[in-house]
């Protein structure tokens, strides 16, 4: 019953997460959904998104490290920050891009998602735990 | 407002999904492991979802399902948690670099691939009707 109530609370986080994620790319109006879309930009929307969890996901699983008794986690780090990053939508705008001949724009895009959301996430632990500690 | 719904309801499912699948591989494989397979079979639904349905029930798959089911900031504290063994475990800066790399070349051009394999399977599997 426990495990049950804790997969709901992933299931409201997530939801939360992925409307916000929805929210993000309809305001750049980036909700990508046709592959071959020649119309298809550089997709901020979700580099925004990624590196923004990225950064928050740093934080608090510093400042949660301890708190396990809660449904703090599950909510937060497993549902709302797991539902608001995606990585399949990273993969498919890759591939648009390749498909449109964008090679060098898909590579920036790995590149600068990959290495900015690993910073993001070394730059939010590193903060935390100087708050943490002092 | 149909879709709100249809990507509440897909992240519902993956969201928790998420976390069992989780769980399981975690324990058996590691969290590595548990993340490529998570962000792979994620990307490889949206690519087929994209080229195999419209409307409401691709917005519900690839926006919800897909999209919550896969993640990127668990997959960064995980490479992150990953750079902090190799380190304690007293790995050389550069067998050290070199690992991680692999790693993260790997765990990133195997989801991008899988989209492109769900996305010829469902133009093949069209080409039946």
């Amino acid at each position: 019953m426990r495990e049950a109530s804790r997969l709901a609370v992933i299931g409201v986080g997530g939801v939360l997460g992925a409307l916000s994620r929805a929210g993000v790319s309809q305001f750049f109006d980036q909700d990508r959904l046709e592959l071959g879309d020649q119309s298809a930009s550089f997709p901020w929307a979700t580099l925004a998104i990624n590196v923004t969890g990225a950064f928050l996901i740093g934080i608090l699983a510093v400042a949660l490290i301890t708190d396990n008794s809660s449904y703090r986690k599950p909510f937060l780090i497993t549902g709302f920050l797991g539902g608001f990053t995606t990585f399949s939508a990273l993969a498919l705008e890759t591939v648009d891009l390749l498909d449109q001949g964008l090679w060098v724009t898909a590579m920036v895009y790995l590149i600068v998602t990959v290495g900015a959301g690993l910073l993001a996430v070394n730059i939010g632990v590193r903060a935390t735990r100087r708050v943490v500690r002092t | 407002m149909s879709t709100i719904l249809a990507i509440s309801f897909g992240a519902f499912i993956g969201a928790p999904l998420r976390a069992l699948v989780e769980q399981y591989v975690t324990r058996v494989r590691g969290p590595l492991t548990s993340l490529l397979l998570i962000n792979s079979f994620g990307s490889l639904l949206a690519g087929f979802s994209i080229g195999a349905f419209s409307g409401d029930l691709r917005i519900l798959l690839v926006i919800g399902l897909a999209g919550a089911f896969t993640t990127f900031s668990g997959w960064a504290l995980a490479f992150t948690i990953y750079a902090d063994a190799l380190t304690q475990a007293g790995f050389a800066y550069s067998l050290r670099f070199a690992r991680l790399a692999v790693a993260v070349i790997f765990a990133t051009v195997v989801p991008v691939l899988a989209v492109w394999g769900g996305w010829l399977i469902s133009q093949h599997a069209s080409q039946g009707y």
